[in-house]
């Protein structure tokens, strides 16, 4: 049986049982907005029954296998006042009950243990973290700057490179491993401040999932996990906004219901580092050595809702961010030996430097969504597109020396050009279908068509006059090319990705499985792979549920650069007929365990293998820094290798009480093997960090006052280096080469970092009155006890032969550190006049 | 490149109040002592002389001094074999030991070693590379103009009011282009080529105000060039080397004749490949992995061929412009 057969059974299948299914009402849980937003995951327990459900994503929960009868019901979601009240099944028509906000905050918010929460673990799964359910805001800021990424990098399972690093590395897999959606689209390189930052706006997110295991089969493209964003609606906000403001910049954003059955969100945030350069540029330029820097980065979303009928509604979303990056120095020497006096009449001497830095991304989309108690439809257009454009450019105009022909050299020019710029568009489709309690079935396919252009180009001119001196003075001379080196490639790819699959989730007893099969198939190539995916919870008792997953997964893009070094010139690469692409299988297993009045403990473990990693080569590491530019220049010739990981995460997330927060252990491993890297033999990882804690603690210790603690511990990172040194022959073929090194490194990452500890404060006071705005006032103290952080080594041992036969040495390697301490305050203020915030 | 940091330098004045700590620091990457073995075995060449050592742990941040026999190994144990048969070996002087045989590399050879010291074990293998001379071939720039260059030299004196005497002279010089053709190979190669006629002037102390071309061509050793080839000549069956050669003319004979003989003489060098890794890999920006190809050890033990030839050609030669001192544009 083909495919395409199965998937027509399943199918009709499916429909079959959802002919049947039509026969019971629902209850709809909705929010008691203008619009009725369904709450999704809010919990019905019925008392008598000792048994409950939990809505959909469309805020339904069926009554299908609730028995006839009047039951005293219960229904309640975190944040939102619990209702209570007497309910006759079977029900004549959906009932629809309207939550409303609880106006108190999130400490005063009265949580009962019970069965709802062993409903809830249910669709749990141990591998997903609900970001948005955590403390986002209170986590402290690196530059006062809340943000998404910084805080994914602190839970289990996750780490980060250094404290400078953007991105993330899930269970031992790469940065560029991690499928990043913002509303279903997928972003290339969300970073600014060149990795410092992400490029999202925390006050205009609405739900955050990182699902670090097996993630379900509507995902694809990635090895290592999702990351799903998704923006608020502006009918969320009934007009609140917020501004914030930071050291190096301020984002707002702002929500509102336009009429009845539309809502819109727009939400921005620039830096306003120019101040910096406006007095350090006059300070560092002189009358013949002229500064102009610039550097900013900005990011803006808008996202339009409109509501044809309760069930149907359109979503439309645009999301743009960009940094740049600008140093211009133009230059006038006087104290050249051809200096301007020497020069002929008219001729000028000068130069120009010029860095562009840059990147850019943008997203937009529209999104058809259709759902009722049975069945949820949406119909994705998207398209996205990730620019970076890097470019060292010099230009010496008039730089004039005289050679014994007089010939006169009049200009040299240098441009060193590297873009990236890829164009994805796309359309999904999906459906889920809630055929029952006990079963729903998911199913879409995607199409992608990725526009990929690459374009590398060294140009290196020069432009001179032949002929006498006296023609030059006379006259303006012919400029003639006389050196004109231009090398360079560019890349086209033009490539489609077709995918579909069917998932589902079914519940026996005990037992909930989620299978699911994924097959994807890559033009370029003509690779196509299917992709089974399963996870299982077996929830033992109310509290105690155990959790296992195993699946598989494939990547087509891969983006590579210095080991040790993550900049905007970072190289992608699509797979082809010569690059295979990577492939990856996961297993996971777990436990959780809700402890009463505390929240869930978690234990779980994971092994991972991976296949067709790329890399550049050593030798191609060090050519791509050997340039005549700024802009590393990296080859198209990628080396092929494995990966392994393996480890166990233990997480404890505190949602309750005056005090919450996580703790969070990982004890993992992770290695590499590429036949031309270290002989051929596994090296750890940079991301091989044996031992990793993390802890948070929100404390709201007083009304209208909070303090947060992060702390991290991790195990050193890998680095090659080495102190021991040899009398190497720098010359064996007696040619004058000054070539090797006189340390031995005979191993790769052999060499491990001090361990890295941090503890970062956040000390908040909420409820304040600023230009009669309801305001919060953070101070944030990042590296509260200064501790020196290491980031990597200088190595620089020198030997130096004596006279007399001895040696002496200079051992001076130096340890650069991470971040220092760092207090700011930051300022969030309340806008509009619903300021109800989104803690 | 100093003038490109203080550009960038303000944009990183963020980071910078974040990244500015560095610290010396006492590092010990706790690594053992490995064993290095040294040698580069020429074809057409009598044995060399093979250097047993060993790596020294050098952490920390103060002066160290050391003494060579930390560094240079006596009593080691050295096992050679040369194609396979057993070559007893002498040590002639602190960790330098010499196979004892009379016989010339030849390309193609094979040579084995096993040091063992100290409990430590290494041993390497090289091997001869082989390469056809026949298809080596040159050619030189049939005429060359040579202009009145300005020479001077100084000569510590006692009797000069500023302790030197400055003596004035001119030379006749040109270049000569030497177009060299040399068979594909697959790594690394070192290519030089040289006129005895330059010989001359590198042998005195004569300062050449010359023109910036040829001294940039003189004193930066433009004169000769290595190649990695790899990747970047692939496809390609040989190779082809443009050196400038610098031809002067040393009496006035020459110029009467309007010909001269130049001796030029090639030198070409082709490493077993391992030398490519070892030459592209050195960068102080990142530290890779040390190579060698020395089991268990570090060091180069690698077989070489080593070309040389020279050749006597007639050239043209044509007087150019003759030194003008009276000329300020006559920059030199």
């Amino acid at each position: 049986m083909n495919l395409k057969t199965t998937l027509s059974l399943i199918l009709f299948s499916c429909l079959s049982t959802f002919a049947h299914a039509q026969k019971k009402h629902s209850v709809h849980i909705v929010e008691n907005d203008a619009y009725q937003t369904p709450l999704y995951g809010a919990t019905l327990y019925l008392k008598e029954l000792e048994k409950g459900g939990v809505s959909n994503i469309s805020g339904h929960i069926s009554t299908k296998d609730i028995p006839d009868g009047s039951y005293h019901c219960r229904v309640s979601f975190l944040g939102y006042v619990t209702l209570e009240q007497e309910i006759a099944f079977p029900l004549g028509e959906d009932l629809t009950l309207v939550m409303t906000p609880d106006t108190q905050e999130l400490q005063d918010v009265i949580v009962e243990e019970s069965a709802i929460t062993s409903v809830q673990m249910q669709q749990a799964k141990l591998s997903t973290i609900n970001i948005s359910e955590m403390n986002l805001i209170n986590v402290p800021r690196m530059l006062g700057e809340p943000d998404l990424i910084r805080m994914i990098q602190n839970l289990p399972g996750v780490k980060t490179e250094t404290d400078f690093t953007g991105g993330f590395f899930v269970r031992g897999g790469r940065n560029d491993q991690n499928l990043i959606l913002l509303d279903g689209v997928p972003v290339y390189n969300p970073w600014h401040l060149f990795g410092l930052f992400s490029a999202f706006n925390t006050e205009a997110i609405d739900r955050v999932e990182l699902t670090k295991g097996i993630f379900p089969a509507q995902y694809g493209s990635r090895l290592s996990s999702v990351l799903d964003i998704e923006l608020q609606k502006g009918d969320t906000r009934n007009g609140a906004g917020y501004l914030t403001i930071s050291p190096i910049s301020a984002s707002f954003s702002y929500g509102k219901p336009i009429n009845q059955k539309t809502s819109v969100l727009v939400s921005g945030r620039r830096t306003y580092l120019d101040p910096i350069f406006w007095i350090s540029d006059p300070i560092l330029s002189t009358p013949t050595d002229q500064y102009k820097n610039r550097y900013n980065f900005f990011d803006f979303n808008l996202k339009v809702v409109h509501k044809f009928t309760p069930e149907t509604r359109i979503e439309t979303g645009v999301f743009y961010g960009n940094d740049q990056l600008v140093a211009n120095n133009y230059y006038t020497p006087d104290d050249d030996p051809y200096s301007q006096s020497q020069l002929p009449d008219g001729a000028t001497t000068s130069s120009d430097n010029n860095i562009k830095y840059g990147w850019r991304n943008v997203t937009g989309s529209v999104k058809l969504v259709k759902e009722n108690e049975h069945i949820k439809s949406t119909s994705h257009f998207f398209t996205s597109w990730y620019l970076a454009d890097n470019q060292y450019y010099y230009n010496d105009e008039n730089f004039i020396y005289r050679t014994e022909s007089n010939q006169i050299v009049t200009r040299e020019l240098f441009d060193q050009h590297f873009t990236q710029d890829f164009t994805d568009y796309g359309t999904q489709q999906d459906l889920t279908f809630f055929l029952s309690d006990q079963l729903s079935i998911s199913t879409g396919a995607q199409w992608l068509y990725h526009s990929f252009t690459e374009s590398k180009i060294n140009k290196e001119q020069q432009y001179g006059f032949n002929g006498n001196q006296s023609d030059y003075k006379d006259g303006n001379p012919t400029i003639e090319l006389i050196l004109n080196n231009i090398s360079g490639d560019t890349a086209v790819t033009n490539s489609h990705e077709i995918s579909t699959y069917l998932s589902a989730t079914y519940a026996i007893g005990k037992l909930s499985i989620y299978p699911g099969l994924r097959y994807q198939y890559f033009s370029d190539g003509h690779y196509s792979h299917l992709l089974p995916r399963l996870n299982i919870n077996y929830q033992l008792t109310q509290s105690l549920m155990f959790s296992a997953g195993y699946g598989h997964f494939s990547q087509y893009l891969q983006s590579l650069s210095l080991d040790f070094m993550r900049i905007p010139a970072d190289r992608w690469f699509w797979s082809n007929d010569n690059r295979p692409p990577a492939l990856g299988k996961t297993f996971t297993v777990g436990v959780g365990y809700q402890i009463p009045k505390v929240g869930l403990f978690s234990i779980e473990g994971y092994y991972k293998t991976q296949t067709g990693l790329l890399n550049f080569s050593i030798e191609q590491q060090s050519k791509a820094l050997d340039t005549n530019g700024l802009i590393p220049e990296f080859t198209r010739e990628t080396i092929s290798g494995t990966g392994e990981a393996y480890g166990v995460e233990f997480m404890l997330n505190k949602t309750k009480g005056d005090i919450t927060g996580w703790l969070g252990y990982t004890l993992s491993w992770a290695y590499n093997t590429f036949e031309e890297i270290n002989h051929g033999n596994p090296f750890p990882s940079r991301v091989d960090k044996r031992h990793d804690i993390q802890a948070f603690v929100n404390w709201d210790f007083a009304k209208n006052w909070s303090l947060g603690a992060l702390f991290n511990y991790k195990t050193g990172q890998p680095l090659t280096f080495s102190t021991q040194n040899y009398l190497n022959n720098p010359d064996p073929l007696g040619i004058g080469d000054q070539a090797g090194d006189i340390q031995v490194t005979t191993s790769y990452n052999n060499f491990r970092l001090p361990a890295y500890h941090r503890l970062d404060l956040n000390l908040t006071w909420k409820n304040r009155r600023f230009f009669k705005h309801r305001t919060e006032v953070s101070l944030n103290i990042i590296n509260a006890y200064n501790q020196f952080n290491v980031l990597t080594i200088m190595p620089s041992t020198s030997l130096e032969a004596l006279p007399n036969g001895k040696f002496r040495a200079f051992p001076k390697n130096k340890y650069i550190s991470q971040m220092p301490i760092m207090p700011v305050i930051s300022l969030r203020i309340g806008l509009g006049k619903d300021q109800k915030w989104k803690d | 490149m100093e003038r490109l940091r203080k550009t960038i330098a303000p944009l990183f004045i963020l980071a910078g109040t974040i990244w500015s700590c560095q610290s010396e620091a006492i590092i010990d990457s706790k690594q053992p002592s490995v064993l290095h073995i040294e040698a580069v075995f020429f074809a057409s060449e009598s044995l060399p002389t093979i250097t047993v050592g060993q790596s020294v742990n050098l952490p920390g941040q103060d002066m160290i001094l050391l003494d060579s026999s930390d560094f240079m190994l006596d009593n080691a144990e050295v096992r050679l074999t040369w194609n396979g048969k057993p070559i007893p070996t002498r040590q002639i002087g602190q960790g330098l030991y010499q196979g004892v045989s009379e016989a010339i590399v030849s390309q193609g050879d094979v040579f084995n070693i096993i040091v063992t010291h100290d409990n430590r074990t290494a041993q390497a293998t090289a091997i001869v590379p082989t390469i056809d001379e026949k298809n080596i071939t040159s050619s030189i720039t049939d005429t060359v103009t040579l202009d009145e260059s300005r020479l001077t030299k100084t000569i510590p004196s006692d009797t000069a009011s500023d302790g030197y005497t400055h003596i004035d002279s001119t030379i006749w010089a040109g270049s000569a282009r030497v177009q060299s053709t040399l068979p594909q190979v697959p790594d690394f190669t070192y290519a030089a080529s040289y006129s005895t006629r330059e010989l001359t002037l590198f042998d005195s102390d004569w300062n050449v105000h010359i023109p910036s071309w040829f001294q940039s061509d003189l004193f930066t050793y433009n004169n000769y060039d290595k190649y990695y080839l790899g990747e970047n000549y692939y496809g390609f069956d040989q190779l082809v080397i443009n050196n400038t050669n610098f031809v002067i003319a040393q009496s006035e004979e020459d110029f009467e004749n309007g010909h001269m003989s130049v001796e030029i003489n090639y030198e070409i060098i082709i490493p077993e490949p391992i030398y490519a890794d070892y030459y592209q890999l050195y960068s102080t920006e990142i530290l890779p992995i040390t190579v060698t190809n020395v089991e268990n050890g570090v060091g180069l033990f690698i077989g070489a061929v080593k070309i040389t030839q020279s050749k006597n050609q007639e050239i043209n030669i044509l007087r150019g412009k003759e030194y003008d001192p009276e000329d300020e544009n006559h920059y030199y």
